[in-house]
């Protein structure tokens, strides 16, 4: 837009001097009509004075003109002066508002940057899930050791011949235990036919638990979790089905006095030791079904592994699961939290491989122990320690 | 846009006075006309002489006022080339000023640039805790494989001289003194003293002080699996010993001396070795996993099994005794970014091939112990040939 100069507005009074030569003028023809009336000293006298009048208004008018032009040279120097002070306002005015654009820019780029990575944090309900599960099936690791504890003192105390376990005196005792254990609680009369003079009730509270103890799959294996104490005790006593049902009289007292009964001890114990080893992968298979006692709806350290694996809830009322599958809700969630959740997966595969390391572990210890023992059956040579004669 | 200026550069004084100007022209163009000489008729030459004093004075103010005027102009035209110039002051200032904010501009829109890009690939180099973590656990499992070789080593070379009946052995003089001193191991480690009856008078047989140590040795899962550290001198000396009751608590007695002169001789001894060889094979698989949760012997506090560095990596974890507590590795991975994610799933994977390897050398275990026992049995049911000790000497 051009800017135009304002020379309209009169800074100079140019007015006032334009009045003073038309003034001048007419005076001037007003000697010349006086002369024409022929008197010359009056015109003389009045044509001097109305020069030196003239002459004063023009000199007037001079002064009045230079004042006048003074003047507008200062209007122009100001004028140019505002000039230089617009531009450089203006050149002010663009630069802080380049400066503006600038930070504008850098705010833009750094909120750019935020609103990016924010989706970067965004919670994944996924993984939270997944974690929350993982430190469930880990909460469950002290009532898995417990149980398994408790288990394996009881047995080696039973192997043991210790007190209260119901073989104290040995063999034959034991049997006795074993066959009372039978008709309390698992005793079919449809196959059993037992004489009414032993008292053998079937288990008429839970007719399920009927023979339970000879089906270790469904007393040990397929249960998710035991719904109940009876199921539990249904599975343990499967194990000792399945293990040591009656172990030998005991060893101790005098005998332990004499080389043959400390022979006898240690090869006693390393049979324990051995079936304790056989007894103890039962014990675990158990542990890992039972739930925890000490929380109230806890549930077994195999559920937890379910629930983790599938990422839904299990019912040990049903023995099912139920629920939205983990992978239903992964698909509505972005990148980060899908990356997230297969991490989180692998963290949970790497549980898995850690437990398959663990039943190859017992897996190995059970082949060692076997082939020790075919190692001991099959020596060359030496008689067995329990047969030597004493004193070497 | 350029500032335009609608001051004109030619003639500036006509532009600038043109109106009052004008007027002036008029008023000096009628002086002139009435100062013309005055008539004849009416006494001339006095007439004259005052007409042309006058006509001079006002010549001389005329051209007084011309000189002012001129003067004026001067001063005008001055002004009017100062503003000009100072027009083209400003012009060129204020080019010079765009042409400094143009770079600056551009330098602002460069910095922007750059900045865009390193905010966008910042987050790509973020370091992420996760796989630090991860890193850090594997190093440290692998940092216990000299301690694991090394426990491994030792009882496969102590258990050797037990079957061997080697010197300090404890099985010098063969089976009856190794069951000897086993007994008396017992009594005085393990031995359950609370049963009652179980210990005669006269027998001396304390038991250990430790309630947690009784028949520890008989319980091989509460001595050598259930723990993720074996961490005192006691616990692992329960663990060697549940080895020994597992495999063979007492080899046979020594085949040494003059014996070896005659072919029976060397003929069991040969075959004791092959019995000790195949002995060692299920032994060992047993010291491996002794081994695997055994603790350096003169480690520093806090210092972890092989086992329990496996539970560290698995879960970023930390495993103390055998208590495993802290913040799992999947959580600290829910407030990362993407690439660090990303990193994680691959940290995770090389987690997963060390567990795959170890599962291949559990398998190898079983191969071999597999392939023992087919052995065994081959021996035991071939359909000819006597034993090699019932033979007839000096074949």
């Amino acid at each position: 837009m051009p800017r135009k100069l304002e020379l309209n507005k009169p800074h100079i009074p140019l007015r006032r001097l334009v009045y003073a030569t038309l003034a001048f003028s007419i005076s001037m023809a007003g000697i010349s009509g006086q002369a024409q009336a022929g008197c010359a000293g009056p015109i003389a006298k009045d044509a001097a004075a109305t020069s030196v009048s003239m002459g004063k208004s023009i000199v007037s008018a001079g002064l009045l003109i230079t004042q006048a032009f003074i003047e507008l040279n200062d209007s122009l120097t100001r004028y140019a002066n505002q000039i230089s002070n617009d531009d450089q306002n203006m050149v002010k005015t663009q630069q802080s508002l380049s400066d503006r654009v600038s930070v504008q820019d850098n705010a833009g780029t750094v909120g750019q940057a935020r609103a990016e990575v924010a989706q970067q944090f965004i919670p994944s309900k996924v993984v939270c899930g997944i974690v929350s599960q993982q430190q469930r099936m880990n909460a469950t690791q002290v009532s898995y050791a417990a149980t398994r504890t408790a288990l394996q003192t009881a047995n080696t105390s039973f192997s043991n011949n210790g007190p209260g376990s119901g073989a104290e005196r040995g063999t034959l005792q034991a049997m006795n235990t074993g066959f009372r254990n039978r008709c309390d609680r698992y005793a079919n009369p449809a196959t059993m036919n037992a004489p009414a003079a032993i008292n053998c009730p079937s288990p008429a509270a839970d007719p399920a638990l009927r023979d339970l103890d000879i089906q270790p799959w469904k007393a040990l294996l397929d249960p998710i979790m035991f719904s109940s104490a009876s199921r539990k005790l249904a599975a343990e006593d499967a194990v000792k089905m399945l293990t040591e049902l009656a172990p030998p009289d005991p060893i101790r007292g005098n005998v332990l006095l004499r080389s043959e009964g400390q022979n006898l001890h240690v090869m006693r114990m390393r049979d324990v030791t051995r079936m304790n080893l056989a007894r103890g992968v039962l014990e675990d298979i158990v542990a890992l079904r039972a739930a925890d006692p000490a929380v109230a709806g806890g549930k077994s350290r195999l559920a937890t592994y379910i629930e983790l694996i599938t990422g839904q809830e299990y019912n040990p009322a049903t023995n099912s699961l139920s629920g939205q599958l983990q992978v239903i809700m992964a698909a509505g969630e972005q990148e980060n939290a899908a990356v997230q959740t297969i991490s989180a997966r692998l963290a949970t595969q790497q549980a898995l491989i850690f437990e398959l390391l663990r039943l190859g572990e017992q897996i190995t210890m059970l082949d060692a122990t076997a082939l020790a023992i075919k190692v001991e059956r099959s020596r060359s040579s030496g008689a067995s320690v329990s047969a030597r004669p004493i004193s070497n | 846009m350029p500032v335009t200026c609608n001051l004109p550069h030619k003639k500036p004084a006509r532009q600038l006075l043109a109106q009052p100007a004008r007027k002036l022209v008029l008023a000096a163009a009628l002086v002139a006309g009435v100062a013309a000489p005055l008539p004849a008729q009416a006494c001339p030459a006095m007439l004259m002489g005052f007409a042309t004093a006058s006509t001079g004075t006002i010549t001389a103010y005329i051209s007084s006022m011309s000189m002012a005027f001129s003067a004026g102009y001067i001063r005008f035209s001055d002004a009017i080339t100062r503003l000009a110039n100072q027009g083209s002051n400003n012009e060129q200032s204020r080019n010079k000023s765009d042409t400094a904010r143009s770079d600056k501009e551009n330098a602002d829109v460069t910095a922007v640039s750059v900045g865009s890009a390193r905010a966008e690939i910042a987050q790509q180099f973020i370091p992420s805790k996760v796989v630090c973590g991860i890193a850090s656990s594997q190093l440290r499992v692998a940092s216990t494989t000299p301690n694991y070789a090394a426990v491994r080593r030792s009882m496969a070379t102590n258990n050797t001289a037990r079957s061997l009946n080697g010197p300090g052995s404890g099985a010098e003089r063969g089976s009856l003194q190794a069951i000897t001193t086993l007994f008396t191991n017992r009594c005085n480690r393990y031995m359950d003293t609370t049963i009652p009856g179980m210990i005669p008078t006269g027998l001396t047989c304390p038991g250990p002080t430790d309630a947690n140590f009784r028949n520890l040795d008989i319980q091989p899962w509460r001595s050598i699996l259930q723990p993720l550290n074996i961490d005192t001198p006691e616990l692992k000396q329960a663990a060697a010993d549940t080895v020994i009751m597992l495999t063979e608590p007492a080899p046979p007695d020594p085949i040494r001396g003059p014996m070896l002169a005659r072919q029976e001789g060397q003929s069991a001894a040969v075959m004791r070795l092959r019995d000790v060889t195949r002995m060692n094979v299920a032994r060992a698989a047993l010291e491996d996993i002794v081994a695997m949760r055994t603790t350096a012997a003169l480690c520093a506090t806090g210092d972890n099994s092989r086992l329990a560095r496996y539970v560290e990596l698995i879960t970023g974890q930390t495993v103390s005794g055998n208590t495993v507590s802290g913040q799992m590795s999947a959580v600290a991975s829910a407030g990362e970014p993407e690439n660090a994610n990303v990193q994680a799933v691959a940290a995770r994977l090389a987690s997963q091939k060390m567990m795959l390897v170890e599962m291949l050398r559990l398998t190898d275990h079983w191969i071999t112990m597999e392939a023992v026992s087919l052995a065994i049995k081959t021996e035991q049911t071939r359909g000819g040939a006597v034993s090699v000790s019932a033979r007839p000497i000096s074949n």
